[in-house]
């Protein structure tokens, strides 16, 4: 018994070793569960300020890229807006044309309501996180969408009072549903953790047409990002696996390494919608066993 | 002794902040990412009991994730680096010592450092990489982080080395 604890107390730090490695590994598997767990928003509240102390000197460094994309933005919008104007000026005279403009209610029209943030920290190289420096407190809630001037970069997963971290397009744990612009074929993008500028569109049926040079947009189909929202241009084929469908390898137009400014969006009321969607799948199955 | 003790925290909160505010940012030619930090470990007195350096070089890792949001993967990295380092030291070196360029002589330093960032890196990126799967990327991200990482800390220990002897 003695020799037995004699060599225990030997090698107590073969014990230690094996029982971190244990633990280390055992946090590995759950961190992303970890991730979608209440803990982690004191994680991200204490993350959060130490990374908003560096980010108050390393913003200044990409203003100038940041305001050159939003004053394209403003240009790209005022066009859009000359643009509509003109078509309400055609149709003025048109008396049923007048009546439908007073009875739009222009907040309900718009189904998705917008919040400005900043990016208070960003990595690049395997499992990335985006921390942003508004949470629950600016009306943040999981899952809402995130873009920057240029394109989609990716979607909320975890809120704080004051911070909150995105799982950007440049994680492997990353999807979206995406579409050709100006077709209707959708696919699923993802990024196979190689190169921080190109992402791949999966699952394309193999019969979608398009062109080396299309953009790439969200399809609408998730609740986080409305249609159309810019996130790549087709730079060509990516070698087939299975014949009924294609995949695409696609450059992001979002720059990851100079983000800055980020719009979060969501669609109103869409807490409200799912628990319905989910309640009616529950009384569906609730009948069905009956 | 308490001194001591006080410089090695300082040395702990600096490396880690250096780590995630700077160096996590780098991504050099796409794939090269200096993980610095581990220099922390690397200058942990030789003397120091197996026992406390497994549990400070976990410590190290885990803070390190804290602030990645990748939990467990520094700290298995770091663990093993740890236990591996008893099995580098030369055995023909007195009891109290502190390894460094001066006491180790630049050769021996050299390939004490790249042997423990090497199994460092090698564990991190491995770990890192279960969902990518990509032999040729991740062989590339090894062998690509690992010489910066060295570089920095040979770097570190040279410039700390002429600044003493003036």
């Amino acid at each position: 018994m003695r020799t037995l604890f004699a060599f225990l107390a030997k090698n107590v730090h073969w014990l230690l070793f094996f029982s971190l490695v244990t633990i280390s590994i055992g946090l590995i598997i759950h961190n992303n569960d970890f991730q979608k767990s209440k803990y982690a928003a004191v994680e991200n509240e204490v993350a959060g300020k130490v990374y908003s102390v560096s980010n108050s000197i390393t913003s200044y460094f990409g203003l100038k890229i940041t305001n050159e994309h939003l004053s394209e933005k403003v240009a790209n919008l005022e066009n859009y807006i000359q643009y509509l104007e003109g078509q309400i000026f055609q149709m003025k005279d048109s008396a049923i044309a007048q009546q439908i403009i007073h009875r739009i209610d222009f907040d309900s029209v718009s189904h998705y309501r917008y919040i400005m943030a900043r990016v208070v920290n960003n990595s690049l190289s395997g499992n990335n996180y985006i921390t942003l420096d508004k949470g629950s407190d600016a009306g943040i809630i999981p899952d809402m969408g995130v873009f920057s001037a240029t394109g989609v970069v990716g979607m909320v997963m975890n809120v704080s009072a004051n911070y909150s971290v995105v799982l950007p397009i440049l994680n492997p744990n990353f999807h979206l549903s995406c579409k050709i612009k100006g077709t209707n074929y959708f696919g699923s993008l993802s990024w196979d953790g190689k190169d921080i500028t190109r992402a791949n569109l999966h699952e394309l049926p193999s019969h979608t047409q398009f062109n080396n040079g299309d953009t790439v947009v969200t399809s609408g189909h998730s609740f986080s990002f409305p249609e159309g929202i810019p996130v790549g241009i087709v730079e060509g084929l990516k070698k087939q696996k299975n014949s009924n469908f294609n995949s695409l390898k696609i450059r992001l137009l979002t720059d990851f390494g100079a983000l800055n400014e980020v719009m979060l969006v969501d669609k109103k009321n869409r807490v409200e919608q799912q628990e319905l969607e989910k309640a009616a799948k529950g009384v569906e199955r609730r009948s069905r066993f009956k | 002794m308490s001194a001591n003790w006080l410089k090695y925290a300082l040395f702990f909160f600096l490396v880690v902040l250096l780590q995630i505010w700077i160096l996590n940012r780098v991504h050099l030619f796409g794939f090269a990412t200096p993980l610095f930090y581990v220099y922390f470990i690397l200058k942990l007195p030789g003397e120091m009991k197996r026992t406390s350096l497994l549990f400070t070089a976990c410590l190290l890792g885990l803070v390190v994730d804290f602030f990645s949001y990748s939990l467990g993967l520094n700290m298995l990295a770091c663990t093993i680096m740890a236990f591996s380092r008893h099995y580098v030291f030369n055995t023909d070196i007195a009891d109290s010592f502190v390894p460094s360029i001066e006491t180790f002589g630049f050769p021996s330093f050299m390939r004490y450092a790249i042997i423990l960032v090497v199994i460092h890196h090698i564990v991190f990126f491995v770990a890192e990489s279960f969902t990518f799967l990509d032999p040729l990327t991740l062989s590339l991200k090894i062998a690509g982080s690992s010489i910066l990482t060295v570089l920095l800390i040979l770097g570190t220990e040279q410039l700390k080395l002429n600044f003493l002897k003036k």
